[in-house]
């Protein structure tokens, strides 16, 4: 699964720490969700695509072999 | 979390404590390990000191390695839960990866003292792979910098 967190942070011009703490998760958290290391259960997914004022398929979708 | 790494040093100081009495006593059993040998020396001379150092010693070391390996990280969320898990389905299969491989290689009374070790090795290695997984990989990784 794709997403485009880090642009949208950049745009935001916020860092990893700072979303961490606005979604209520660790920083590790969001790092190894950039990292495409780790798939963000939909609570945590809402939660982030709310933050950035889009839809859950605007920052994350699927990619080939999903 | 310092202070139960402290404990632990001070259990393994006691491991220590206990195999040098052995040293300077050998068992007539030969080489079958502290805790038997111990317990063999608590019944024939009563000896208090030796039997409760390695008890001690092995209750210390599981209540420190328990509380630094399930202690909560100051942010716990799902990913942390995750990893945790992951960690220690890794270091089970590992723990009997060891075990296959000390089994095949080591026989006898000295199979025994691996079966010690292997009290604590689940948990060390869980701590390791835990702490690797969750602090250290990723600073090496390219989002590494917050």
């Amino acid at each position: 699964m794709k997403n485009t967190i880090r642009v949208e942070r950049a745009i935001k011009d916020i860092t990893q720490a700072e979303l961490a703490e606005k979604v209520d998760v660790s920083r590790q958290t969001i790092n190894a969700i950039e990292a495409a290391k780790y798939v963000p259960s939909t609570v945590l997914a809402l939660k982030i695509a709310r933050l950035f004022g889009k839809t859950v398929n605007e920052v994350f979708e699927l990619e080939e072999g999903d | 979390m310092l202070p139960f790494s402290i404990l632990l040093l001070v259990a393994y100081y006691h491991f220590d404590y206990s195999i040098r009495l052995l040293k300077y006593n050998p068992d007539k059993k030969g080489q079958i390990g502290y805790i038997f040998t111990d317990q063999a020396e608590f019944i024939l001379s009563k000896n208090f000191a030796a039997d409760y150092t390695g008890t001690l010693g092995m209750i210390c070391t599981f209540i420190a390695l328990f509380m630094i390996a399930f202690s909560r990280e100051k942010h716990e969320d799902e990913y942390v839960g995750i990893v945790r898990l992951r960690a220690l389905q890794i270091s089970v299969y590992a723990n009997y990866m060891i075990l296959g491989l000390t089994a095949l290689t080591l026989f006898g009374s000295s199979f025994l003292m691996v079966m010690e070790i292997n009290l604590f090795t689940i948990l060390i290695l869980f701590i390791l792979i835990y702490q690797y997984q969750l602090h250290i990989k990723p600073r090496f990784s390219k989002s590494g910098t917050a």
